[in-house]
Formats: C-alpha cells, sequence, structure tokens
C-alpha cells in the first residue's frame, strides 16, 4: 500500500473534521504526509521538531521508517501503527500519523488546555498545602510523584471507554498495597465495558462491591498530599484523565470524619473537631425524627420550661408534627437543590430570599412552627459537618422522620439498630466498613474519633489488607 | 463468625435485657429483702453453664461433635424452646414499652416492629450481629453513668438486712423462673476454633454484668422494699430516680433506649442463631423461611396468647423443668460428647 492510498484510508476512517490538518512535506527524495488534530498539538514544536527536520531529510535521503526516526528530534516515544485503524484512534487521541510509503509512525506532541493548579473547593486547607487536582491527569501525576519521591509509586494505566478512550490510572506503593486488592481493583478497571468515561464518578460506581449500598463504598480526594497519604496507609487510588478526583480504595466510615487538614493541627484540637463531626453528622440525621417523636408521643421526655415554649410556638399549627417536619425538610431539599443549580450570581439571592421568606412567612402565617424550622436549619448546617455523606444523611433523616412520626422513639431506635446492622455487614475490598470500631481495631483506634498523634501511629491501619505494617522505625524499609 | 471479644461484649449487653424488667419484682415476691442472694443464684448457675457451652463451641460447636442426624434433632428442639422464650419473655418487653412510651395500647405495633427489625438484623448474620454489640457498648456505658451522676433515690441499705434470715429458700426460691433466663444456649452452635484469644474476657464481662444486675437488685430493694414486689418494670422505677424534668429532660428515657437497643440486639441474636443452626444443615432460603415464622409466631403469641405478663409467668413456671433441660442438662451433655469426640479423634491419632 502506497503513501497516498494509505492517507486516503485514514481520512475516511477519521471522517469529516474540521481541525483534521493533512499535511504534506515534500523534498527531492520523497513525500511523507503529517496527518493530525490541529486542536490539540503544539504547532511551535510541530514546526521545530518534526516539520524542519522531516523536511532536511527529505532533501537528502529517501523517507524509510528508520531514517524518519532518525531524524525527528522529539523526545516523545515513535511507535509503527499495526494498522490504519489504530493510527485514527490514536490521532483521535491527539497523535500525529507520519505516513511514508513503507509505513506509518505516531508520535505524541499534544498541547491540551487546562486548568492551573489550585485550591481545590472540596477540600479547603487552613495550614496544609494548598495545591488541588486538575482535569489534566499528566499534572496529576506529576503533583503526586513529588510527593512520593519513591519508585515504589507504580501508575499503571488502562484505556476505559470505547468512545471517549480515558486513561485510567491505578496507583499503589508496590510493597505496601496489598495484592489481592490490586488485583481486584484492576479487574474492575479492565472489565468496564462503557462507551464513554467522563468522570472518576463513572469507575466508581465499577469498582464499589456493594453498588446498591446509600452509603459509598470508595473514598473520594482532589488533594495530592491526601492521596499520598492514603497511598502510605497502604491503599490504592485510581486517577482519571478529564476529572480532578481521585479515588481511594478500600474505603471505610471512619474517613469521612477525617479530614487533611487534621493532620496538621494540635492532637487534641483533631479529637475534638472528629467529635464534633461526628456529633453534627448524628444530629443531622437523628434530631428531626426525634421532634417529631417527642411531639407525637414522647412528650414527657422534654423539659418542662422547655415543653411549654414547644407547646406556645407550635400551638395552632394546622399540620401534624410529621406532616409540618416533611414539609421543611423537602423545602430545604428544594432551596438547596436550586442553590447548587442556579447560576452563580442569583444563587445567593435565592438562597437567602427563599430562607428568610419561605421561613419568615411560613412561621408569621402560622403554616409551620418556628421550632419546626429551626430543627431543620440545625440539621441543615450539621449535614454539612460530613460533605461527602450530605446527600446520604438527607435521605436517611426523611426516612426517620417518617418512621418517628408513626411509631416514635421505639421505631426511631429500632431503625437506628437497623442501619448500624446493615452496615456492620458491609465490607469494602475486605476492610469492613465500620472498623475500627464494628469490628474493634486497637491499634487503629489512634486514628479514629481520638486522635493519637502523628507519632504514636507506628503501624499502617490493620483494618485493611496490606504489607510492611511498621510505619515508624527500623523495620520500615521499603 | 463472632469472636471473642464480641461474645463478651455482647453478653454484657445483652444479660440484663429481661432480668431486669420484671425478674427481680418476682425475685422480691418469694425472697423478699433477699432477692438479690436469690437473683445471685440464679445468675451463679448460669456462669457455671457457660463452662460446658464455651467448651463446646471451643471444640467446633454442636455442628462439628455431633452426628448430622443428632445435630438435626437439637437443632430443631432449640428453635422451638427459643420461640417459646421469646414469647414469653417479649410479654413483659411488649407490656412495658407500651405502658412507658405511648398513651394507648400499641402492644400488637410494638411487638410486629421489633420482631421486623430483629428480622433484618438477624438477617445480617451472627458476625454483624458480634459488631452492632460492640456498638451499643457506648450506649451502654452511656446509661451506667446517667444511673450513677444523676441518681436522686434514697435507698436505705439497712432494707435488705438481715441476710438469709430464711436460710436456703431465700437463695433457691426464684429458680423455678430464674431458669428460664439463661442466655448463653445459642453460643453452642459458634465454632470458636479460629480464635485462640483467651476465653476469660468473656467470662469477666458475664461477671460484670452479674454484678451490675446484683448491684441493680440491691438498690432496688434498698429503695423500694414495701412496694418491690407490686413493681411491674424494675428499670422504670430505678431509671425514676434520675429524673430532673425542669432541669436537663427525663433522663430515665437515656436508659429506656439503651434497654431497647439491647432488647432488640437480644431477639436478633436468638434470630441469628436459629438462620445459623438451620442454614447448617439446610440452606440461606429455608433459614430466613424459618426465622420469619419464628417472628410471626411471635407477634402472634404475644397478641392473642399470652396477652399479660402474669399469664406468660404461670406458664414459665409450670415450665421450669423444660428450662433446666435446655439451659443445664443440654449443654452438660453436649459437653461430654465433646470431650469423648476429643478423645476419640486422639486416640486414633495415636494408632
Amino acid at each position: 500500500m502506497d503513501r497516498k492510498t494509505r492517507v486516503e484510508i485514514l481520512s475516511q476512517l477519521l471522517g469529516k473534521c474540521f481541525d483534521i490538518e493533512v499535511r504534506d512535506i515534500e523534498g527531492e527524495k520523497g513525500t511523507i504526509t503529517l496527518v493530525y488534530a490541529d486542536v490539540i498539538v503544539d504547532k511551535d514544536i510541530l514546526a521545530r521538531d518534526l516539520v524542519t527536520p522531516l523536511q532536511d531529510m527529505l532533501d537528502t535521503t529517501s523517507p524509510t521508517l528508520e531514517k524518519v526516526v532518525e531524524s525527528i528530534l522529539t523526545p516523545a516515544r515513535i511507535t509503527e501503527a499495526h494498522d490504519l485503524k489504530e493510527a485514527s484512534v490514536k490521532v483521535a487521541d491527539g497523535s500525529i500519523a507520519i505516513i511514508t510509503d513503507s509505513g506509518v509512525l505516531l508520535t505524541v506532541l499534544k498541547k491540551v488546555a487546562h486548568r492551573p493548579v489550585g485550591e481545590p473547593p472540596t477540600g479547603t486547607s487552613v495550614k496544609g498545602p494548598r495545591e488541588g487536582f486538575t482535569e489534566e491527569l499528566r499534572a496529576n501525576v506529576s503533583l503526586l510523584r513529588r510527593k512520593l519521591k519513591t519508585p515504589m509509586l507504580t501508575l499503571e494505566k488502562h484505556v476505559v471507554g470505547k468512545y471517549t478512550r480515558t486513561d485510567v490510572v491505578i496507583c499503589y506503593l508496590r510493597g505496601i498495597a496489598d495484592e489481592e486488592i490490586i488485583g481486584k481493583v484492576r479487574d474492575k478497571v479492565v472489565g468496564i465495558d462503557i462507551d464513554g468515561v467522563l468522570d472518576a464518578s463513572y469507575i466508581s460506581h465499577y469498582l464499589e462491591e456493594e453498588p446498591n449500598s446509600i452509603f459509598r463504598h470508595t473514598g473520594t480526594t482532589e488533594k495530592p498530599d491526601i492521596l499520598a497519604g492514603k497511598l502510605l496507609e497502604g491503599r490504592v487510588a485510581i486517577l482519571v484523565d478529564g476529572s480532578p478526583i481521585a479515588l481511594t480504595l478500600p474505603f471505610l466510615f471512619i474517613e469521612d470524619m477525617q479530614d487533611g487538614d487534621d493532620y496538621y493541627k494540635k492532637d487534641y484540637r483533631i479529637t475534638f473537631e472528629r467529635i464534633i463531626r461526628l456529633m453534627g453528622a448524628t444530629m443531622a440525621v437523628i434530631i428531626p425524627a426525634i421532634y417529631v417523636a417527642l411531639q407525637e408521643f414522647q412528650y414527657q421526655f422534654v423539659p418542662l420550661k422547655f415543653l411549654i415554649t414547644l407547646l406556645n410556638a407550635t400551638s395552632g399549627i394546622p399540620l401534624t408534627p410529621t406532616l409540618e417536619m416533611l414539609t421543611v425538610l423537602l423545602l430545604f431539599e428544594v432551596l438547596n437543590e436550586t442553590s447548587v443549580r442556579m447560576p452563580k450570581y442569583v444563587g445567593m439571592a435565592i438562597s437567602v430570599v427563599g430562607a428568610i421568606v419561605l421561613g419568615d412567612t411560613a412561621v408569621n402565617a402560622g403554616l409551620l412552627g418556628s421550632p419546626a424550622v429551626l430543627v431543620t436549619a440545625i440539621s441543615g448546617i450539621g449535614l454539612y459537618c460530613v460533605p461527602d455523606d450530605a446527600g446520604t444523611f438527607s435521605l436517611l433523616r426523611l426516612v426517620y422522620v417518617c418512621i418517628a412520626g408513626v411509631t416514635g422513639i421505639f421505631g426511631l431506635v429500632l431503625g437506628v439498630m437497623v442501619l448500624l446492622a446493615y452496615l456492620a455487614k458491609s465490607n469494602s475490598y475486605g476492610a469492613p466498613y465500620l472498623a475500627p470500631y464494628a469490628p474493634i481495631v486497637r491499634e487503629d483506634l489512634k486514628d479514629g474519633v481520638f486522635f493519637a498523634g502523628l507519632d504514636k501511629m507506628k503501624f499502617r491501619p490493620k483494618s485493611f489488607p496490606h504489607h510492611n505494617r511498621v510505619r515508624i522505625g527500623e523495620e520500615n524499609d521499603e | 463468625m463472632m469472636n471473642k471479644r464480641q461474645i463478651a461484649l455482647l453478653l454484657l449487653v445483652i444479660m440484663p435485657v429481661y432480668k431486669v424488667s420484671t425478674l427481680p419484682s418476682y425475685l422480691a415476691s418469694v425472697a423478699e429483702n433477699d432477692m438479690w442472694l436469690s437473683m445471685l443464684v440464679v445468675q451463679g448457675l448460669e456462669i457455671f453453664t457457660l463452662i460446658p457451652i464455651l467448651l463446646v463451641a471451643t471444640r467446633g460447636g454442636l455442628k462439628n461433635i455431633l452426628p448430622k442426624f443428632v445435630y438435626v434433632v437439637i437443632a430443631c428442639i432449640c428453635v422451638l424452646w427459643w420461640t417459646l422464650r421469646l414469647g414469653m419473655l417479649n410479654t413483659d418487653v411488649v407490656h412495658y414499652v407500651s405502658k412507658i412510651l405511648f398513651e394507648h395500647d400499641k402492644r400488637l405495633l410494638i411487638i410486629s416492629l421489633l420482631m421486623l427489625g430483629s428480622l433484618y438484623v438477624a438477617s445480617r448474620g451472627v458476625r454483624s450481629i458480634g459488631r452492632v454489640a460492640e456498638l451499643t457498648i457506648y450506649p451502654f456505658a452511656l446509661l451506667v453513668v446517667v444511673f450513677v451522676i444523676f441518681n436522686k433515690g434514697q435507698p436505705d441499705f439497712s432494707e435488705i438486712l438481715p441476710i438469709c434470715d430464711r436460710g436456703v429458700s431465700s437463695l433457691t426460691a426464684g429458680l423455678n423462673l430464674g431458669v428460664w433466663f439463661g442466655d448463653f444456649l445459642p453460643l453452642m452452635f459458634l465454632d470458636l476454633r479460629g480464635d485462640e484469644s483467651s476465653s476469660a474476657k468473656i467470662y469477666i464481662s458475664v461477671i460484670v454484668a452479674t454484678v451490675l444486675e446484683v448491684l441493680l437488685c440491691i438498690v432496688f430493694i434498698a429503695t423500694y422494699k414495701s412496694v418491690a414486689s407490686s413493681t411491674d418494670s424494675v428499670l422504670s422505677r430505678l431509671m425514676n430516680q434520675v429524673i430532673l424534668s425542669s432541669e436537663v429532660g427525663r433522663l430515665d428515657y437515656v436508659g429506656i433506649i439503651v434497654w431497647i437497643m439491647a432488647t432488640i440486639l437480644y431477639v436478633s441474636y436468638i434470630l441469628a442463631f436459629v438462620k445459623k443452626a438451620v442454614q447448617d444443615f439446610s440452606n440461606y432460603k429455608v433459614a430466613m423461611i424459618v426465622i420469619s415464622a419464628i417472628s410471626v409466631a411471635i407477634v402472634i403469641i404475644n397478641e392473642y396468647v399470652w396477652t399479660a405478663v402474669h399469664q406468660a409467668y404461670a406458664t414459665a413456671l409450670s415450665l421450669w423443668w423444660v428450662a433446666i433441660v435446655m439451659h443445664y442438662i443440654l449443654p452438660i451433655c453436649m459437653m461430654i460428647v465433646a470431650l469423648r469426640r476429643k478423645n476419640e479423634y486422639t486416640l486414633k491419632t495415636q494408632v
């Protein structure tokens, strides 16, 4: 097959795209054709490292594949395409096809516009590092490499998605991460059969061992320091091209109570903050239900003075306490959804106006009681003590309100026990979801709700399998 | 499978469940000021049964020491016994929860919910029950702290004197009902061969639970001697001592909530072991059908058979000998079988 036929077939495979450039480089000894996507190729480097050297070569010698490889200056890898279909896929991915009469070579001179490294919105830090991942995989890997300067850092690349052909990288520290977990993650990533992967959450759905669980079983972070910390603990991470979110496995519930900034503060402060987070999350889920149960059935529970105030504030409300609470909670959900979806310049106005107008007017009109609005506000604030689980917790509180409305405190306690049993059986890649509390893993309690201090954590977490347990001391060899 | 630490914590949480509701008032009616001694005897005998039961469990459990046919027969007998027992004990729970938490009679709702929730918890398996027990220990500890710190009762400890003035009858008076309250039998179905840690923690937790129950009885009789035998719920009475209605609310509810949690755990513990026992000789589906049927049976028993606590207790008192067979004779027989099996195994390997 000669060059012209190859170019013709390749052009057909690539279809009618305005950005596909077919450029002939002619010399005294022959012609070479370059085919590439104009919008994602660095044209300066293309001219300097590819066009000029090829032009010079074509003036002196005929274009064999060996000669082309010798003359090109680019540091990028040059490979020979096995067939034109492969060449078309690579060109669509940003490669340059160098077509001669003797074959097709491929090299990469990609230049994609991307966001600069900045502080991630989901993980702001007061004292810790402020850099966050971006949508550019290579930039993310470089950030990670800067934290973990060890040859033990392994980055396995896989391509997922028939059309998007997204790069998915499995990261782990060799000699620390457990091979069985790595194998399981690899099998799941390789086994993903999907047309496109647009974000890490696509991969996360496939990685979860209990996909129907209402709780997430995959950790997420946007910060390289947190990811490095997780890898040092023996976890496996997944980076996805086009996503600033890194996934981590195995994932334990206690990780939601931890924060990247924790490890840069004093030990007692960390413990205090974690207790507050746990309390906030518990309050968020339980308080509306307790309010309903107390109003409907167990009002004796409330202190006398408080009960009188409560009765004064709720007398004349046309709705039952359960309906009243459900109304306020659903309004809160609507406001929350609106504030997330609205354009930024009206979002603030909507949320403030919504809160004031809806809440205040409804209370003044006697449709809703101010205690119900207050309870919802407290619960709403509590939800964001653990922002990653806010969605799950907000659903749970609705369920608990319904249970408490029908069965009071008894049903609520039963509901809590059912939830505990549900979570107690959950596992994430061999790690009990509620570890280190259920089952109790004594060593890991040092980084549970109570934080013992970095210097006390001599061993890596025992709650999930890994190698090289010792973190501090002479036994900690690579 | 559950490990020894989980068993220890589970027993600590569930042992007082049924023993602190109505049993003390019954003991007070038959042993008066020596009711705490009677409780001590009941508990002492129960601890004694733990020795053979743990021995069976550490040798692989009933499944591994018995031929399949015998195992099936014993498992079926145990399942029937636990159904009867849960039906009897839950009469008390349902009556009490309905009375204390609701204005109107909600017994059917309470027993239905209790069995439904426990059925789900049990369906998660024995291991999950162990893990839930590890989490339930925190509110249990909170209950003890609240009881000690906020207690405003004025017990007169001279009320327990003279001790043992009626001789041995003071000690044995409550045994005919007390024998029903054995909690360890399901553990015979466990295989603890994989857990090589010491069993001491189980004994320690059982002793701690016993001490708590006996202390509760002492405080109860010292506070309410004159009306002790007519009190329908000891926990309610004692937790009333920590009421601070106008200041921080009724703290007795903390006790009631923890007690309800422990009750759910107890019922789930029994159902989970029924599921395990059945599953050992059949499959998951059959096991789930059996525990669902038991749950329905208990709801029916509580709604139509034993509608009052005294009815349930009357049946229990007439069937005291069945309780002795199940809680005392059966574990000892199984221990002998386990020891003989061990000897046979040793002889075979020597040959």
